[in-house]
């Protein structure tokens, strides 16, 4: 009988629904595919998913890092500009993806900030930055429970070092730790080996702070970065890799004192051994060049250009800031004095000399943030009368939390400790109590002269620049940043701007912590619109919210609305804005790294025009100009193609601390004339030491890090050839599992645009796009990844648990067009599809997916093999259901047994060393904690027997009465020490066997098989 | 349905003479954390039992009980898994061995010493144990000749487990000789053996599973997971690999070609991995090579068992010519001008001189030939070398 057209359309898409049924589980199963961590197809989606360009370089970074970190760890040394902060998103991103999250960054102070918000906005990986600050208040040994939730902390290394003196962080099994810049500190932990018999000294003095990490690093996966492995000599490149093997005196360089027999001669790595040491080197190291990488990268590096602008002050300017600054560079001052007196002396100069750094700024900043820092004056002026507690660190606090640590720091202070000062009114004369209030007269003249000045020859060559920069609209984007350290400063900028034509062109950013209601509104605005226009097409689970929203929302509305971006330095820490490429330093920090900071936040992968920064500098003190002068020449901030950082100017700033002695030289000496001198003499330091880091005595030496490998340009062809494809097969799975959806649901489904790295299609009665990530697109299309509501949705429908599907089809070879001979012989025949996903649990788990064809040939059965089922699977599907099966359940389960019995070996040999790498350290960290046991314990010792020795010579009573209840505490400690060895001697060996057993556990894979699902057919 | 572990040659407290006393100390720890490994399966499996057939201890007379006190303390910690150990040729059952030095009451309770012969009924799977421990260090006897008809019941399954060597022509002096039929003839289902280091299958009922952790170069043994269906039916054997180390041993011929290759090698190599290394290196090397070898194996050695170093600076076409005299002399003379010259081997010169490989290769592979000729030379002077030729 004729069919009906309905009829046939209706069996067609029968046949269609079942093709897709099958479809999409195949796909879904592709997609989810939980991999092993070394698997390179693992982090394509977190490439889809975070928002950065997949570099060839960067692939190859971690490709190598997720390898060797398997092994104990690597050294990540790509040049300045190649992105290292990606790559170590990436392999977090990685880890996390496999589940293991717990996560440790130690880093410079300033740049915690900056990491933070690059894995938000680049990864969405959320972290917690611990300070100082957060330990207040916290008892030590509740000081673990700050990392007590699994995730990723960034920390400080000084704190972190801290921190583990304590043992803290010991107490936590870390997943992966990151140092960033790990040459600073820990590059010199090389000088705590004997160079006799290459052991290490525990007791040595030298690198206390990378002493202190020193075990923990080693007995974790630990991912070096640095721009700048070699610096002073070969022996730092030594001292890196010692973080990488568990074992103290073992290195992949070799013992110490054998690697300097070898290696080392007159200082130098001789010629001849060059080679040999580079191939050593590229088994824990991978450094990309610039010159290399670019080849292969999106966004070529663009020039970076400066413009000195020299302005002067007005005669009314002028002699109010002279007699500012007379006062402020006084030793005798009161607003220097107070309370200090009962303080060490040491850390009395400390706080000194970190107020007079903040009050230099405020004095080269603007009258604004003068006119703040003189009323914080005049308010602990008016509190040392009346005998009030005053907290100096906080008085010289700025915008930026981790720039203040920082400034901490550099004068010896201890970070978020309020060193809360008074004076007791007992002490006070007469006479100190009517200097002081001259004082506060003297100060609040100075207030309020400053407060009648309204526009500075500063703001108004500002102005004049501003207006040129936007005449030229080839040159620039019609855009310009202004950084300023001061809150009061940018508020003051904001006036004179608005009041010179620039009205409501103006978007201002700090901290956020003293925000006036316009600030607060516009914000609000920002928000408001960030939210309509973006924030309508982010999946819930990505919108950013807080401080973070805010920060988001502010550079969007600067980006889309506005002119000029008015930022203190909080800003200068992570923000992306390559779509400007002028940028003016109102007030210049005497920081090379904060320049650097600033100017990255233009200059950076992704800007494609050049980048111009403008440097406002007061032509009117010859001591600033100098100083500028020597930042501008001798240090390659303004001029390179990246900037500082680079290699050997980049370590420059570093060694000589910059700032630190100009501020430390202008408290010595008063006079212009000493001040030129020194500076003079400082100038030739710094050409001496640039001499002796481009000294030929580093020449051979130095062509160690040019290339470690030869190979590594073709390899970056390669994966940049390959990578089109893995990224293309992902994005067409994602793709063709919606397919599926809508035709299964019959939704409408249409494709509206292909490029090369995005389809955009409609899905219903949205639109979406897979690929490449962008922030081009997402006002009107949403971003397809696997963590969308969508996928989630469609994904738990099709795999509803335990549930497989299984059904009888036909499999259409007379309708196939092109079936080829090597089915011919199974025409007619009949037989069964199984597809199975296996889980290997190990250490980790890994899926791999099954495809187990069989076919019964005259009662024999055959399965078939990889071409067979390449062209079986050619073939269409249409539904019968009346089909037995005609291969056994059990043939198929024989099959599956062989075949993950040869993969559960596979899995077994590769997991191995990773079980016993782990059982090593395990044993190693419990060692540590013994040693760390009687190294107290000798500690407490020692400290008794000095003050035996003190209580034997000495007659005074009270003394002696103070030197045996010093005695009696050690001896408490040292019975609670003891105790706690006991203690955990015996269980030494209960916590080993334990954790051992469960670990021995991991070695014997378990495999699970799931059915996804089980066609019988029959071959027509 | 039975199933259990069959292990054997455990050798604790081996002194590992040959190396040095740190290593010696981590690879005892090995075979006993190899031990504990079978343990860990035998958990995760749920195995109620492991059979051990015999030389648990290396040296059953000297060795002190505090090994086998820690052997009990690893077995504690899995009081659900029955261990049933026999004694072999190493710690056979005498008045001054270790089994005799440590009191009963160390025994952990899910132990059991087999004595001379023994009969032992477990309930998991309806298994009789049919177990021999050995009294004498040399025996001409099969430990199980004891076991008669009446011994085999119905219903059950029955293993025999006992230590000693296979009784062929191949090894006729073997002490405790079984033969290899000895499961057939006495309907066994399962035969577990032990002596022998490495794994293997004798027939499809008898088996020796090898020491679970290499004692030395060439060992590969395994913990054996036997299942079985019920009495007369075919043992389901599944090797399991619980070794804590691998033992490489590798021959490299070098050569000034070869030796980068060499080079990366070694240095691919991760210091921290549980291997012991064993290597013998032979070859030629050019004077400058020859001085990064050394100081490579200098460097390398710690990560090494043993380094065989026998490779030579190459000799010179003075050295070459030194070897001989008269009609060889002719012959190394014209090998050495051949590498520059471009005409055919003479086949009647290299009969019994070159090996038949190198005759092979087609007269006019001259791209190949100064490498051919190199080989042929260092060869001779390898021979030269052994018979004292170059003193």
């Amino acid at each position: 009988m004729k069919k009906e057209p309905k009829e046939v359309n209706s069996r067609n898409m029968e046949d269609k629904k079942l093709n897709e049924q099958v479809r999409i589980r195949v796909l879904s199963e592709r997609l989810l595919l939980k991999r092993n961590p070394l698997d390179y197809q693992a982090y394509i989606e977190t490439f889809r998913e975070s928002l950065i360009d997949a570099n060839p370089h960067q692939i190859e970074a971690i490709t190598f890092a997720l390898e060797k970190l398997e092994n104990g760890g690597c050294i990540l040394a790509d040049e300045v500009g190649l992105g290292k902060t990606i790559e170590a998103g990436l392999v977090m991103a990685q880890y996390r993806a496999s589940r293991r999250f717990n996560i440790l960054i130690i880093v410079p102070t300033s740049l915690a900030g900056q990491w933070n918000s690059e894995l938000r906005q680049r990864f969405q990986v959320p972290s917690k930055i611990l300070t100082s600050k957060d330990k207040r208040g916290v008892a030590k040994d509740r000081l673990h429970e700050l990392f007590r939730e699994d995730g990723v902390y960034i920390t400080g290394r000084e704190f972190a070092s801290r921190l583990e003196n304590e043992r803290v962080l010991s107490r936590k099994q870390w997943d992966l730790i990151i140092v960033d810049e790990a040459h600073e500190i820990f590059a010199n932990i090389y000088r705590r080996y004997s160079t006799t018999d290459g052991h290490y000294n525990v007791e040595s003095k030298n690198c206390k702070t990378a002493a202190n990490l020193f075990p923990l690093l080693k007995r974790t996966p630990v991912l070096l970065l640095t721009a700048t492995p070699l610096q002073n000599n070969i022996l730092e490149i030594w001292g890196l890799s010692s973080y990488i093997l568990p074992e103290t005196n073992k290195n992949y360089l070799g013992r110490y004192n054998h690697f300097r027999e070898l290696f080392i001669k007159n200082g130098e790595v001789p010629e001849e051994k060059i080679p040999e040491l580079k191939e050593r080197l590229g088994n824990i190291m991978v450094r990309n060049l610039r010159y290399n990488a670019q080849a292969f990268m999106k966004y070529k590096f663009t020039k970076r250009h400066c413009e000195t602008v020299n302005f002067h002050m007005d005669k009314q300017e002028k002699r109010l800031y002279d007699e500012i600054s007379n006062y402020l560079e006084r030793d005798d001052i009161y607003a220097y004095s107070f309370g200090l007196i009962d303080l060490p002396d040491e850390r009395a100069m400390g706080l000194r000399s970190l107020l007079k750094l903040s009050y230099r700024r405020a004095l080269g900043s603007s009258f604004s943030a003068l006119k703040q820092s003189l009323t914080g004056i005049v308010e602990r002026l008016k509190k040392m009368i009346t005998g009030e507690t005053v907290d100096i660190q906080n008085a010289a606090a700025g915008d930026d939390a981790e720039n203040d640590e920082e400034d901490c720091l550099l004068y010896g202070l201890e970070p978020g400790v309020p060193e809360q000062v008074s004076v007791r009114r007992p002490r006070q004369t007469d006479r100190d109590i009517a200097n002081i209030e001259m004082e506060i007269r003297e100060v609040t003249d100075y207030i309020e002269r400053a407060g009648q000045i309204r526009e500075t020859g500063k703001d108004r060559i500002l102005v004049k620049w501003l207006k040129e920069i936007f005449m030229q609209p080839e040159r620039f984007y019609q855009k310009v940043i202004i950084f300023t350290t001061y809150v009061a400063t940018q508020r003051h900028l904001k006036g004179i701007l608005e009041d010179n034509g620039f009205k409501d062109e103006i978007v201002i950013f700090s901290g956020g912590s003293r925000r006036t209601g316009e600030e607060k509104e516009m914000v609000n605005r920002a928000v408001a619109l960030w939210e309509e226009e973006v924030g309508a097409a982010v999946p819930p689970h990505e919108k950013p919210a807080g401080n973070i929203l805010e920060r988001t929302a502010l550079v969007q509305y600067f980006k889309t609305r506005k002119k000029i971006f008015i930022s203190t330095e909080a800003g200068a820490k992570g923000l992306n804005m390559q779509f400007c490429n002028a940028l003016v330093n109102y007030d210049l920090p005497w920081n090379p790294q904060r320049i650097e900071q600033r100017i990255g936040r233009c200059h950076r992968y992704g800007q494609e025009k050049d980048v111009w920064v403008i440097n406002c500098i007061n032509a009117d003190n010859e001591t600033e100009k100098r100083i500028y002068d020597i930042l501008l020449n001798k240090f390659d901030l303004f001029k390179s193609v990246i900037g500082a950082g680079d290699d050997i100017l980049g370590t420059l700033s570093k060694a000589i601390q910059f700032e630190k002695r100009i501020n430390d030289m202008m408290n010595q000496f008063k006079t212009k004339e000493e001040r030129m001198i020194w500076l003079k003499r400082f100038e030739e330091e710094i050409d001496e030491e640039t001499r002796t880091l481009m000294d030929s005595k580093l020449k051979h030496t130095r062509q160690l890090l040019d290339e470690l490998d030869p190979n590594v340009t073709m390899r970056l062809k390669n994966i940049k050839s390959k990578l089109p494809e893995s990224f293309s097969q992902y994005d067409k799975d994602m793709l063709g599992l919606l397919e599926s959806d809508s035709l299964l649901k019959e939704l409408p489904f249409k494709i509206e645009k292909k490029d090369e790295e995005q389809i955009f299609f409609r899905f219903g009665d949205k639109k979406y796009y897979v690929g490449k990530r962008d922030e081009e697109n997402i006002r009107f299309y949403q971003h397809i990844s696997l963590k969308h509501p969508l996928l989630q949705k469609i994904i738990e429908e099709i795999r509803p648990a335990g549930e497989a599907l299984e059904t009888g089809v036909y499999l259409e070879y007379s309708h196939c067009p092109n079936p080829g001979k090597v089915l011919t012989p199974y025409v007619n025949c009949k037989g069964r599809w199984d597809f199975y996903n296996v889980c290997f649990a190990g250490i980790d788990e890994e899926e791999h997916l099954f495809d187990l064809l069989s076919v019964d040939n005259n009662g024999e059965v055959n399965f078939l093999n990889d071409e067979e089922i390449t062209a079986l699977k050619r073939l269409s599907i249409s539904p019968a259901p009346e089909l037995s099966a005609a291969v056994s359940d059990s043939h198929s389960e024989k099959l599956l047994g062989e075949r993950v019995k040869e993969e559960s070996l596979l899995i077994q040999n590769m997991q191995q060393p990773r079980l016993d790498r782990k059982l090593h350290n395990l044993e190693v960290e419990l060692r540590d904690m013994e040693e760390f046991l009687y190294n107290k314990e000798a500690g407490i010792k020692a400290r008794m027997q000095e003050v035996d020795q003190k209580i034997s010579g000495t007659f005074d009573r009270q003394t002696g009465r103070k030197l045996i209840k010093e005695k009696e505490n050690c001896q408490r400690e040292l019975k609670q020490v003891r105790k706690e060895l006991l203690n955990f001697q015996d269980h030494f060996q209960e916590m080993f066997d334990k954790e051992q057993i469960k670990l021995m556990e991991k070695r014997f894979i378990e495999a699970k098989p799931r059915p996804v699902f089980t066609l019988h057919f029959h071959i027509r | 349905m039975a199933h259990f572990i069959h292990t054997s040659d455990w050798h604790l407290g081996n002194s590992f003479a040959g190396f040095d006393r740190d290593t010696a100390k981590k690879l005892n720890r090995a075979r006993l954390d190899a031990v504990k490994a079978i343990f860990v399966y035998a958990q995760k499996k749920k195995i109620p039992f492991i059979l051990c057939a015999g030389d648990v201890i290396d040296n059953g007379q000297l060795a002190a009980e505090s090994i086998l006190l820690e052997l009990f303390a690893v077995v504690k910690q899995f009081p659900h898994t029955r261990l049933i150990l026999t004694a072999g040729n190493h710690d056979p059952l005498m008045a001054n061995t270790i089994y005799s030095r440590v009191s009963e009451e160390s025994y952990p309770e899910n132990v059991q010493l087999v004595q001379r012969r023994e009969r032992i009924r477990i309930a998991a799977g309806n298994v009789k144990i049919l177990a021999a421990s050995n009294s004498e260090k040399r025996g001409n006897y099969n430990p199980l000749h004891w076991i008669q008809p009446e011994d085999i019941d119905d219903n059950m399954i029955h293993v025999g487990l006992a230590h000693g060597g296979l009784a062929n022509e191949k090894f006729q002096d073997n002490p405790f000789p079984i033969e290899p039929g000895f499961a057939r003839t006495k309907k066994l289902d399962y035969l577990a053996l032990g002596d022998w280091h490495s794994y293997k299958k004798i027939n499809d009922r008898t088996y020796y599973c090898g020491t679970p952790e290499p004692l030395q170069f060439g060992d590969a043994g395994c913990a054996l997971h036997v299942t079985i269906e019920k009495q007369g039916a075919i043992p389901k054997v599944e090797p399991v690999n619980v070794s804590q180390y691998e033992w490489l041993q590798e021959e490299v011929e070098l050569s000034d070609r070869d030796f980068p290759g060499f080079k990366a090698k070694l240095a691919q190599g991760n210091p921290g991995e549980k291997v012991i290394r064993r290597l013998t290196t032979a070859g030629f090397l050019s004077a400058k090579n020859y001085k990064t070898y050394k100081e490579i194996i200098r460097m390398e050695r710690e990560r090494y068992y043993k380094i065989d170093d026998r490779v030579s600076i190459t000799p010179t076409d003075t050295d070459f010519l030194d070897m001989a005299d008269g009609y060889m002399k002719a012959l190394l003379q014209r090998l050495m001008d051949m590498k520059q010259q471009d005409f055919p081997l003479p086949e009647e010169i290299f009969n019994n001189v070159i090996p038949q490989d190198l005759l092979d290769l087609e007269q006019s592979l001259s791209p190949e030939k100064q490498a051919i000729v190199d080989k042929a030379l260092l060869k001779l002077y390898n021979y030269y070398r052994t018979l004292g030729g170059d003193k």
